[in-house]
């Protein structure tokens, strides 16, 4: 066992990096007087993962979409009893999640988290999928597809990912499609377990008030070691350009709703936590409620307190700039924007405001090293990222105005760039 | 675990919760006007608290204002609004990080306080108005927010529900008020009520974090202390709603994929306690009856939970749901219901209920949005328990209270936003 310890010494706060015998490493952030509990036991596997290999394998081969959010729902059913009430013992709340690129099962509790940290490391490792269940599965998938076909927001959000992607699956629903749901089978699923759910593919994230020589003693007990399989995802070439500069949609709604996209190359490691970073900054400048165009849009009443920017991303995979909210006419927040990073890029972002958004990025910092649940996960995705949680704060302290005005032609290139908008069904 | 908590009154009407655990990185000040619901100002009152975050006299531009917030460390300022039972609570937060987080001990927690008392006391207003551009810009945001209140269907109809549920009672207003009245509201108005709330609403504040505050809570004391009050009513939070002759069935067409179904059950039984175990044993986690039977075994509804609504003695059980399955689903869950009414369940699944309340009562402490919120929830019943005296008061219910108390509830509403025929398979 071979034991790391991540600190930072301009927060002062430390966490574990716990390579395992098992092929598991395991996180640990102790924080003293807090109640709560909150792990996670992840694997690198989301919706863009369906075209693979590894050593059992051979070549590449395709599963169908939407398979890695199917699994998720699955593996909470074990051959003898049901998760749920497995935990309902313990007090905890469970819980799981599948996106683009990870896969994680969650639990958080004030008491026995021991007891919850084995029934977690037991089902997930201990997969059941027989055709009468798998079939059962499919009705409940589908009222969650519809569920999530009744939202707009989701709506305008993945018709602009489609827009963007010509060839990526980020272009695809997370939980699939009913068509295509409906080709899963338990022999699927166990490939898909067995290549993606295997420990040196995986990571296990505690946060809160935790004994670390306890989580070791009980991951000494329930994994189970893995061969390493030596898995490769593939994605498909994503070239320069978009699929669609406009997709509109309609739906019962207020006012029209939009979402901007700006494609750019993913990247991996401290140069893929560099560009979020960078990449955040930008949004911040160029957006942000401190930033010209921001109070040009709202003095002209294009855009209200909906407003909003992200960087969706994901490491070695994807890689946008998202603006969106509600708009009279988001077409012209559209030409606005575009019009604004051709200014900026002549003439450059103003000092004041980058100066006062990286104390406010700082501060946000330090906010989230209070935040049990928000630690557990950025434990977890910085190491899926090859990063570690302080990587974020020391690339801020570096970061200058010529870097953000340099990412500008890469990060907001029109031609990358399109718009999804949601029109109301109703005048 | 503990932290320290301390409630007096400031003022007439005006109240000062403190909560600290030096454990938060940072903290908030909310200060909060509570008055009876007017539905002519609703809408009014809440464009008002847009108005006094917008600018200041100090900083009468909303940009600067944003940009020197920003630069206090991403200080937050917010207006918050919304209907408790038949009042309606407003105000504005803020939420800073510590002094001692800040890069070389940089002092900004009295700024922000600072900044947010000239919102509160000393607004941006020329010849007793504010400035024309805001009010205009913020109406019509009013107005959007109205508009856009269709958009989460599932938010959309709770409060399509809410109305019917709470036929004839001031909680069956929606929270900004009708559109209608929001195209007409004027800066006559919002002046009134600003006189009106600094005069005759109860002042709520909390200040809850880390502490290291005191400096600026003596300003904010100093101000509010000093506020010159007229008759402040007193509020009342708990109104039970009277149950209704006959189940009253109501639907709402809409053009989306999945039905949106809200039971509504409601009952005068008065320990709070109680009423939360059963609820929750009924619908309230991953392993009770409603989520292990009507969703997991007959797979009728995505989702299915029910809760309770202390102030107004209502059990409302939600459910998302195919139009094929709308029958099924209000019978299997009429069945769940009347399962806990005839002491259908075992002492495991009511003491892990229990646990499963208890504890989260006490993650409550690991936040100080969270711990904030349920000290003012204890304000609304006066009552100032802490998690932990809440969770004995959990541990103490019985089976036969739990049966007792679901025998209570009368079946009052049922509510669906209805998925057009058609709209299922395209």
């Amino acid at each position: 066992m071979n034991k790391e310890i991540i600190r930072n010494e301009r927060f002062g706060e430390q966490y574990s990096l716990i390579h395992h015998p098992s092929g598991l490493d395991i996180l640990v952030w102790k924080m003293e007087n807090y109640s709560t509990t909150e792990a996670l036991f992840a694997t690198r596997y989301g919706s863009v993962n369906t075209c693979f290999k590894t050593t059992k394998t051979g070549d590449y081969i395709e599963v169908p979409e939407g398979i890695a959010h199917y699994l998720e729902h699955k593996l909470f059913e074990n051959e003898d009893t049901d998760v749920f009430d497995l935990y309902a013992a313990t007090g905890a709340n469970a819980n799981a999640f599948t996106s683009f690129d990870e896969t994680a099962y969650t639990f958080s509790t004030t008491q026995n988290w021991d007891k919850a940290l084995e029934i977690l490391l037991d089902f997930v490792q201990k997969p059941y999928f027989t055709q009468e269940n798998v079939d059962k599965e499919q009705g409940i998938i589908a009222q969650e597809i519809r569920m999530g076909e009744d939202s707009p927001f989701r709506r305008s959000y993945f018709n602009l990912l489609k827009a963007l992607y010509k060839q990526h699956p980020v272009k695809i629903d997370i939980a699939g499609t009913v068509e295509s749901i409906a080709k899963i089978t338990p022999e699927l699923l166990y490939d898909c377990y067995y290549t993606f759910y295997n420990l040196h593919n995986m990571v296990l994230s505690i946060a809160g008030n935790v004994d670390e020589d306890k989580v070791i003693e009980i991951c000494d007990r329930a994994l189970k070691p893995a061969e390493d399989l030596k898995l490769e995802c593939r994605f498909p070439e994503e070239s320069h350009g978009v699929a669609q500069k406009r997709v509109t949609d309609k739906f019962p709604i207020g006012q029209p709703l939009f979402d901007i996209g700006f494609k750019a190359a993913p990247c991996d490691g401290i140069e893929y936590e560099r560009k979020v970073c960078v990449a955040r900054m930008v949004l911040q400048l160029l957006v942000g409620a401190s930033s010209p165009l921001h109070q040009q849009l709202f003095d002209d009443g294009l855009i209200n307190s909906q407003f909003g920017y992200s960087v969706f991303s994901g490491s070695g995979s994807f890689f946008a700039c998202v603006i969106s909210g509600e708009s009279k006419d988001p077409d012209e927040v559209y030409r606005r924007i575009l019009a604004e990073v051709e200014r900026v890029k002549r003439e450059g972002f103003d000092k004041d405001n980058f100066d006062i958004l990286k104390k406010s990025r700082y501060g946000s910092m330090v906010r989230t090293m209070g935040n049990v649940e928000g630690l557990a996960d950025a434990m977890t995705e910085s190491y899926f990222n090859g990063t570690t949680v302080f990587d974020e704060a020391e690339v801020l302290a570096e970061m200058t105005i010529e870097d953000c005005r340099a990412a500008l032609d890469e990060l907001f290139d029109e031609e990358n760039s399109a718009i999804s908008i949601i029109e109301p069904t109703k005048e | 675990m503990a932290v320290n908590y301390n409630r007096s009154e400031i003022g007439k009407g005006i109240f000062l919760t403190r909560i600290c655990d030096p454990k938060y990185k940072s903290n908030i000040v909310r200060v909060r006007f509570i008055t009876p619901i007017n539905k002519d100002d609703l809408g009014v009152n809440a464009l008002l608290m847009s108005m006094l975050i917008t600018s200041n006299s100090e900083i009468p531009s909303r940009s600067e204002l944003s940009k020197k917030l920003i630069g206090l460390y991403g200080t937050s300022i917010g207006a918050v609004w919304g209907n408790v039972s038949d009042l309606q609570a407003l105000g504005i937060t803020i939420s800073t990080i510590r002094d001692r987080f800040t890069i070389g001990g940089e002092v900004i927690s009295e700024e922000a306080v600072r900044q947010l008392l000239l919102c509160i006391f000393s607004p941006d207003l020329t010849d007793g108005k504010f400035k024309e551009k805001y009010f205009r810009l913020r109406r019509q945001e009013l107005l959007d927010n109205i508009a856009a209140a269709v958009n989460d269907k599932r938010s959309y109809a709770f409060m399509k529900a809410r109305e019917v549920i709470y036929e004839g009672e001031p909680a069956a207003a929606t929270d900004l008020g009708s559109a209608e009245r929001a195209e007409k509201i004027t800066q006559e108005d919002l002046l009134r009520q600003y006189d009106f709330l600094m005069k005759n609403a109860v002042i709520d504040i909390t200040v809850c974090g880390g502490g290291e505050i005191d400096s600026a809570v003596a300003m904010l004391t100093e101000k509010f202390a000093g506020m010159e009050r007229g008759d402040v009513p007193e509020v009342v939070y708990r109104k039970f709603s009277p149950v209704k002759n006959e189940v009253c069935r109501r639907e709402e067409p809409m053009d989306i994929k999945q039905s949106k179904m809200f039971m509504a059950y409601k009952s005068d039984y008065e320990d709070i306690y109680v009423c939360k175990v059963m609820a929750c044993l009924l619908g309230g986690s991953a392993f009770s009856k409603l989520f292990m039977n009507v969703r997991e075994k007959l797979s009728v509804c995505y989702y299915c939970d029910s809760y309770y609504q202390d102030l107004k003695g209502v059990m409302m059980i939600e459910s998302g749901v195919d139009n094929s399955n709308i029958e099924k689903a209000q019978k299997a869950i009429t069945a769940e219901l009347e399962a806990v009414q005839n002491g259908d369940f075992t002492d495991t699944e009511l003491e892990n209920t229990k646990l499963y309340i208890s504890g989260n009562f006490r993650s409550n402490y690991d936040s100080e949005w969270d711990i904030a919120g349920w000290y003012r929830v204890q304000a609304t019943r006066g009552t100032a328990y802490s998690p932990e005296e809440a969770g004995a008061l959990i541990n103490a219910v019985t089976r036969e209270q739990v049966i007792e108390c679901a025998k209570s509830f009368k079946a009052d509403t049922v509510f669906i936003l209805k998925a057009e025929e058609g709209s299922a398979d395209e």
